[in-house]
């Protein structure tokens, strides 16, 4: 038998191939290492970071949404829903409530606790018993991915630790996207932010925190149109109609005694403040912004409407209306009740009857006085007329009953007027001796500049004469009940009427310079209504809600 | 039975000269195919390194756009200033404290500060450092001594600048000051914030891009890869918006012009971000 040995030498060979293999191998590894080095820090590390943020603007927006739930007596904010007295140190002065809302997000990865605490301003830029609140939230995201991804961070900075100094801020500063491997850094370092509570807080997984903080402050309604109610409207009366003005138009001859001339559009026969005078553009513009806004589908106009018309599933339509303006039928909104103010501290008056004198210097600090109601005669006086600087005053009257009476504002007097009970009045006895962009008047009742003022006293801050003479209806606490206002001729009236739970009447010939908020509103004859569009730059301290007026982010 | 025969001669000269030739090529097509492959995880991992600076890039940039009061680009788009509210509050050590807000009123809008106030109806006029506020101190905010020396931002107002001086002061409420650099337009009722700010620029230096906060250096991102940022500023009515761009020319890029133009514009990544405080007290 042969036997044949086979002595082959590709042994080399396959250590080549075997060698080659392995380079090869080792740098495409390499390459994959890196790939997902870069992978996690592109991918996860800012996912957890955008997360982070998204988590503390959610806890933010839960925060706000209590805030505004303040406005509402019946739904009293930070009692519920998780919210519960902020631990110590609670930020000062306090009181403070705080709530986590957790395992949220990608396999329940973030969380967010939010703090809120109800700080007072004492500047006098609010009323100081008005609120305003300070939404911190921090916001967490988990880092997925691998404990150890690389920072990838070329930063230096000169100290060991932060500053506020940024010229002298360490590393802990530098880092963009601070990641918490084991432990809270931020609580390590800075504790609750202020350096209270300092120590080391472990971490379940590797971890990216955001914290930023807002603040919500107190939102004042103006007046921005002519009529806005809830309920109902049923206006202006066949003979008249719906217009508007500016008192603080400088071009304007006489703002206080517009001139009506007669109208081309939208009817005939039919008159308005300026409306139609072909002649001055601006005049016509200022005169077509007399807008009405009703809340719900219940909408009759009688007389021409110059400005725009918003209902809530209405019907109404430019065929079918004299409107000038635009019509839009799908514009739902709310007005909050109106609550009584806090009358701490006010004057009482007995009777309701005589003389109330005003000596306050602001709108948020006005001259208070309370009264059972207004059957006779009430006049404010301007107690600063003789003021070589300042010949302007401020009051507010609370009445908690009816007013059936005379109410005189004298020249320099902002007055508020709160009533609880109805109104039943004629023109003539609202009576606002104001004018409109009032100059230098520190004698009420005299034009010019009396000789006794100084050469530079000041103009009056409230350039509106309507927006002296602002009256407001408290909200009834009884459920069922409506507020009724109701005003007949004789007499024009300059004043506001903010009264969100009152049936309005307006009837006979009355000239209306105003703007009102009311739960419904009707004209009949020829009573004229017009606004004054320098009301729109005249907020009337009433709160209808609550905004975002700062964001920052805390970056250590 | 007979033995086999080993087969043990060796290889004849063209054999040799054919294994020698053969076995070269296949060590330089492996040689050459390392290097190609080292090149390409050069190429590979640089792309990755300035994708990520890039990334970090924009994100710094839009987080500090985010929470500024008035941001500011140049006209090669490429140096961008924010000014921040000044949050923190140095206490001379390293555990700062976070400042209280405070309100000011612009209009009928409260609007809060840290560390600052904001003064509304100012009129500056272009290619003067004068501002002035009407009327008295108690109709409305005014400029105060505490002003001077202070950081002063608005629409029209350059960054950087500061109140100089204040006058006509009755009762301590300024009604005039003077600005370190003149305003840039004219406006009849401008709303300044005065005080404490901070001070962010984001500037190109040679492949870096640098962040300076009032004044002090952290370097955001560098790559060779010869990155370029471009920012630009939108204010409108009522709010304020930063379109930026960052792209990158990848070393590996071999061509012309239009080739290497194609090949950065392919690494645009974009961000557009609001500031959160140009709408505050604003419905």
């Amino acid at each position: 038998m042969k036997t044949r040995v086979q002595q082959g030498n590709s042994g080399n060979t396959l250590i080549c191939a075997l060698c080659t293999i392995v380079i090869i191998s080792l740098i495409g590894a390499n390459v994959l290492v890196n790939c997902t080095r870069h992978y996690n820090i592109t991918a996860k590390q800012l996912k957890a970071w955008k997360e982070a943020l998204y988590a503390a603007e959610a806890g933010g927006e839960a925060g706000f949404d209590e805030v505004r739930k303040a406005l509402n007596p019946s739904s009293l904010p930070f009692t519920t829903d998780g919210w519960a007295a902020a631990p110590s140190p609670a930020p000062t002065p306090g009181p403070a409530w705080t709530k986590t809302i957790s395992s949220f997000g990608q396999a329940g990865s973030l969380s967010t606790t939010v703090t809120i605490d109800k700080l007072t301003d004492n500047t006098g830029t609010i009323p100081a018993t008005t609120p305003y609140y300070r939404i911190r939230a921090v916001g967490t995201a988990r880092l997925f991915g691998l404990p150890r991804v690389g920072l990838s961070d070329q930063f230096f900075a000169g100290g060991p630790n932060f500053v506020a100094n940024s010229a002298s801020r360490g590393v802990g500063d530098t880092l963009l996207r601070k990641i918490d491997f084991k432990f809270d850094h931020f609580k390590a370092s800075y504790g609750d932010g202020d350096g209270n509570n300092l120590g080391l807080a472990p971490v379940t997984y590797p971890q990216i925190t955001r914290r930023i903080e807002l603040v919500a402050v107190p939102k004042y309604y103006v007046f921005g149109g002519a009529l806005r109610v809830v309920n109902a409207f049923d206006g202006p009366g066949t003979a008249g109609f719906v217009d508007s003005y500016n008192s603080k138009n400088p071009t304007n001859p006489n703002p206080s005694s517009p001139k009506v001339v007669n109208n081309d559009i939208p009817g005939p026969n039919t008159t308005s403040y300026y409306g139609s005078n072909p002649s001055n553009s601006t005049y016509l513009a200022d005169a077509h912004d007399g807008d009405v806004s009703v809340a719900t589908r219940n909408f009759i106009e009688g007389g021409p409407i110059w400005g725009d018309v918003t209902t809530n599933s209405g019907n109404v339509t430019h065929s079918g209306y004299q409107i000038s303006g635009t019509i839009d039928n799908n514009v739902p909104f709310t007005i909050p009740p109106l609550s009584a103010p806090d009358t701490t501290g006010f004057a009482a008056t007995s009777s309701g009857t005589g003389t109330i004198t005003a000596t306050g210097t602001s709108d948020s600090s006005p001259s208070g006085f309370v009264c059972s109601g207004i059957s006779g005669s009430v006049t404010i006086t301007n107690g600063n007329a003789s003021s070589p600087t300042f010949p302007y005053a401020y009051a507010k009257v609370v009445v908690n009953g009816h007013i059936t009476g005379k109410v005189t504002v004298e020249k320099g007097v902002t007055a508020e007027i709160w009533f609880a009970g109805n109104m039943k009045v004629k023109g003539e006895d609202l009576d606002n001796q104001n004018v409109d962009r009032g100059t230098k008047t520190a004698n009420p009742g005299s034009a010019g500049v009396p000789p006794l003022i100084p050469a530079t006293p000041a103009d009056d801050p409230n350039p509106s004469r309507v927006g002296h003479m602002k009256f407001f209806g408290i909200s009834p606490t009884v459920s069922g009940t409506t507020q009724t206002i109701e005003v007949d001729s004789p007499g024009n009236i300059f004043a506001t009427f903010y009264a969100p739970s009152a049936d309005i009447a307006l009837t006979g010939n009355v000239d209306v310079f105003s703007a009102i908020i009311g739960r419904s509103f009707s004209g009949n004859g020829n009573a004229g209504f017009h606004y004054d569009k320098a009301l729109n730059q005249v907020q009337i301290g009433v709160v209808t809600d609550y905004q975002i007026a700062s964001y920052v982010e805390d970056v250590r | 039975m007979k033995p086999a025969r080993l087969q043990n001669q060796g290889f004849t000269l063209i054999e040799m000269m054919l294994a020698v030739s053969i076995g070269s090529l296949m060590l330089a097509a492996t040689i050459a195919a390392s290097i190609c492959l080292q090149r390409s995880f050069n190429a590979v991992d640089n792309y990755f390194s300035s994708h990520v600076q890039q990334v970090r890039i924009i994100d710094s940039l839009s987080r500090d756009v985010r929470r500024s009061y008035i941001v500011t680009t140049s006209t090669d788009l490429q140096t961008v200033t924010c000014i921040i509210p000044n949050y923190l509050v140095d206490n001379g050590s390293n555990q700062p404290t976070r400042a209280t807000p405070a309100l000011s009123l612009v209009g009928n809008k409260v609007v809060a500060n840290y560390q600052a106030s904001t003064v509304n109806n100012v009129t500056t006029t272009q290619g003067s450092t004068a501002i002035s506020c009407p009327g008295l101190g108690l109709v409305s905010s005014h400029f105060s001594n505490a002003n001077v020396g202070q950081s002063v931002v608005g629409t029209g107002i350059p960054a950087g600048t500061t109140i100089q001086s204040v006058s006509n002061c009755p009762l301590g409420s300024c009604s005039q000051a003077t600005m370190s650099i003149a305003a840039t337009f004219s406006n009849g009722n401008a709303t300044l914030t005065i005080g404490a700010l901070t001070n962010v620029v984001y500037s190109v230096v040679n492949q870096g891009i640098q962040r300076r906060e009032n004044g002090g250096l952290t370097n955001i991102a560098a790559s060779a890869d010869n990155l370029i940022p471009a920012t630009s500023d939108i204010e409108l009515l009522n709010t304020e918006f930063t379109q930026s761009t960052v792209t990158f020319l990848p070393r590996f890029a071999r061509g012309g012009q239009s080739f290497l133009d194609n090949e950065r514009a392919g690494t645009t990544i974009f961000s557009l971000t609001y500031l959160r405080n140009r709408r505050r007290g604003d419905g």
